[in-house]
């Protein structure tokens, strides 16, 4: 196929395949696996098309090891927007992120609130303190949000605690449920449906449309899961609600 | 103003969504038949992104406290103001103290839209996000991120052109309960046994009652997975075809994730995106394949329809050379076509500025 090209960086070579998604979306696709050197040159591609405000390209989504370019094709064609990439991905290196903040995410583990943490245990024959010994011994990075405004996809989870999703997604996850899916983890910033393993829940607000940041997390930041008991959730969901929780940031 | 007395099964205010947003995982949302909305949009005189209402399966009660233009597009849910049967996609002039009531769905169809001349904008509809669309799942935009509710006020806006004339869409949308839907395959058709493409294009499926705004759950036989059906979460489009491990085609809406993690193996045309939005649940559906450039050349046609309507532009078709075709507006005004064009347009507005009244063959 024509719809394949690479691209260096230093000694490390990168393959980009691009793929139809419909006549007004299209995906580039860095890779099959989760790294954070592909994960970096998504971010990178990724504000570099936005910063070119090309007239068509109505939305930029970017993933793991992907983007996806959702654009009007009366306006900009598939051949135009190839040529593009090709040379966005080309384009010059940008310096690393300055300071990486580490975010604090107090979750009560198992139970009501982590549904699917007893039949993970039984899945993996690991007991549910050890999960979340394992949960909470790890600093996650958030690759990128989406699915929904906010959720996190986070990168980092221990190879022990892999287990696949859900074979029918539940139609309605709590707000602020916790969970692992694969090799990865993540947080439910409303409910919505969801077919990953829900082994716990965090009181903390992830998505604020009327905040200025309307996200609590960033492309870039780590995320450090902290295991509560209900009256320390109880307590943060009432500061929440008086509009008096300050975030945990830990540097 | 316009009071809400009964708001209907699910009534919702809705543009057409929001753009550029998605990198933080806020969904498009937006009108699921964008043509009928836009369309509803340029027969009040609005730009045809304002927002308006999406009713689903029994419309709303409202009534007028001002005299408005209104349209009503889509689905016929039997729209009915004083006791009389109103024409969907027209302009319709209401009077302060109407009321606009729905009788229930037809046979096919679905969605309506309602557009009111200015948009709704104002009272407890505000910009979110860039959009004045409803994402009940996110609490987000509309009127307090939600359905509308018996009590509800809805302001409308003053920036638009008041229409002179009743404009009215002469290709209506035809609807059915046996829709085919043209797609194009992938993103990822290869994470498929080869059979599954065959499978999804050569069979039914039915729509199920489990389908909303988010997506429509098909069922009919089930795809296979070449290993798995998981795949490293990546971006969605609306019409992606996406098959979680139990081989059950999803086609996702306008209040998708942004993001998912299974293998998505066709996409349905942007200009199907009428038609999927009016499928009823228990609706037969086949899917077809179509090629990136028949795509665009459908999608331009359904622009072009638009584009029509907002310009008063009349395409003229003479199917055979030495005739000679005149065109009259309603000014009186005439234009002469001339003569040997397989076919041609003529743009009405730039060049008798009113609407065409006759057309004859001399």
């Amino acid at each position: 196929m024509l719809n394949k090209f690479s691209f260096s960086e230093g000694a490390q070579e990168f393959l980009v395949e691009l793929r139809v998604m419909g006549d007004s979306a299209l995906s580039l696709v860095l890779g099959e696996t989760i790294t954070p050197d592909i994960n970096r040159q998504v971010h990178r591609i990724s504000r570099s098309i936005v910063s070119r405000n090309i007239e068509g390209i109505l939305d930029v989504l970017s993933t793991y090891s992907g983007i996806v370019i959702h654009y009007n094709p009366l306006q900009i064609s598939f051949n135009e927007l190839k040529n593009l990439l090709i040379e966005l991905c080309n384009g010059n290196v940008e310096s690393a992120n300055s300071k990486t903040r580490i975010v604090g995410i107090p979750t009560l583990y198992g139970g009501e609130y982590g549904p699917d943490l007893s039949n993970v245990s039984t899945l993996l024959k690991i007991s549910e303190s050890d999960i979340v010994s394992l949960h909470t011994g790890n600093d996650y990075l958030v690759y990128g949000l989406g699915f929904s405004p906010g959720f996190p996809y986070l990168g980092g989870l221990s190879a022990e605690l892999y287990c696949e999703r859900l074979a029918t997604p539940r139609l309605e996850v709590p707000i602020g449920s916790v969970a692992i899916a694969e090799t990865q983890t993540g947080i439910y910033p409303i409910s919505s449906p969801g077919g990953w393993r829900l082994i716990g829940r965090t009181p903390v607000k992830l998505f604020d449309p009327n905040n200025e940041r309307p996200t609590l997390l960033e492309p870039g930041d780590l995320v450090r899961f902290r295991s509560i008991d209900i009256d320390e959730f109880n307590e943060i969901s009432n500061m929440i609600t008086k509009n008096e929780y300050k975030p945990e940031l830990l540097t | 103003m316009i009071s809400v007395i009964q708001p209907g099964t699910f009534t919702t205010i809705q543009d057409l969504g929001r753009v550029g947003y998605q990198n933080i995982g806020v969904t498009e949302s937006g009108a699921m038949d964008q043509f009928a909305l836009r369309c509803a949009n340029i027969l009040v005189g609005n730009p045809d992104h304002y927002a308006g209402m999406e009713v689903t399966l029994f419309g709303p009660e409202l009534e007028f406290h001002e005299d408005h233009f209104i349209s009503i597009t889509g689905a016929d849910l039997l729209p009915i103001i004083d006791g009389e049967r109103v024409s969907l996609w027209e302009t319709i002039k209401v009077r302060s103290g109407q009321k606009l009531v729905f009788k229930g769905p037809q046979k096919n169809g679905i969605r309506c839209y309602i557009a009111f001349g200015g948009g709704i904008d104002g009272g407890a509809v505000k910009e979110i996000l860039g959009s004045r669309s409803t994402y009940v799942q996110g609490k987000l935009g509309g009127y307090e991120g939600r359905a509308l509710m018996t009590g509800d006020e809805i302001i409308t806006g003053n920036d638009f052109d008041p229409p002179s004339d009743t404009k009215y869409l002469k290709e209506i949308p035809i609807y059915s309960d046996d829709v085919v839907l043209r797609v194009i395959l992938g993103p990822q058709e290869d994470k498929f046994v080869n059979e599954s493409v065959d499978t999804l294009l050569s069979n039914n499926y039915i729509v199920s009652a489990n389908s909303d705004r988010m997506g429509y759950r098909l069922e009919g036989p089930s795809l296979k997975h070449l290993e798995k059906a998981d795949v490293i979460s990546d971006g969605n489009a609306f019409g992606v075809i996406q098959v979680p491990a139990d081989g059950l085609p999803i086609i996702l809406g306008a209040d998708r994730g942004t993001t998912g993690g299974y293998a998505k193996i066709a996409t349905v045309i942007t200009a199907d995106r009428g038609q999927m939005a009016q499928m009823v649940p228990g609706s037969q559906l086949r899917f077809e394949e179509i090629s990136l450039e028949d795509a665009l050349s459908e999608y331009s046609k359904q622009e072009q329809i638009l584009e029509n309507l907002i310009t008063g532009t009349t395409e003229v078709r003479i199917f055979a050379n030495e005739i000679e075709i005149e065109v009259t507006g309603s000014n009186g005004e005439r234009i002469n076509i001339p003569q040997n064009y397989d076919s041609m347009s003529v743009n009405v507005a730039d060049r008798l500025n009113e609407s065409i009244v006759n057309v004859s063959f001399k």
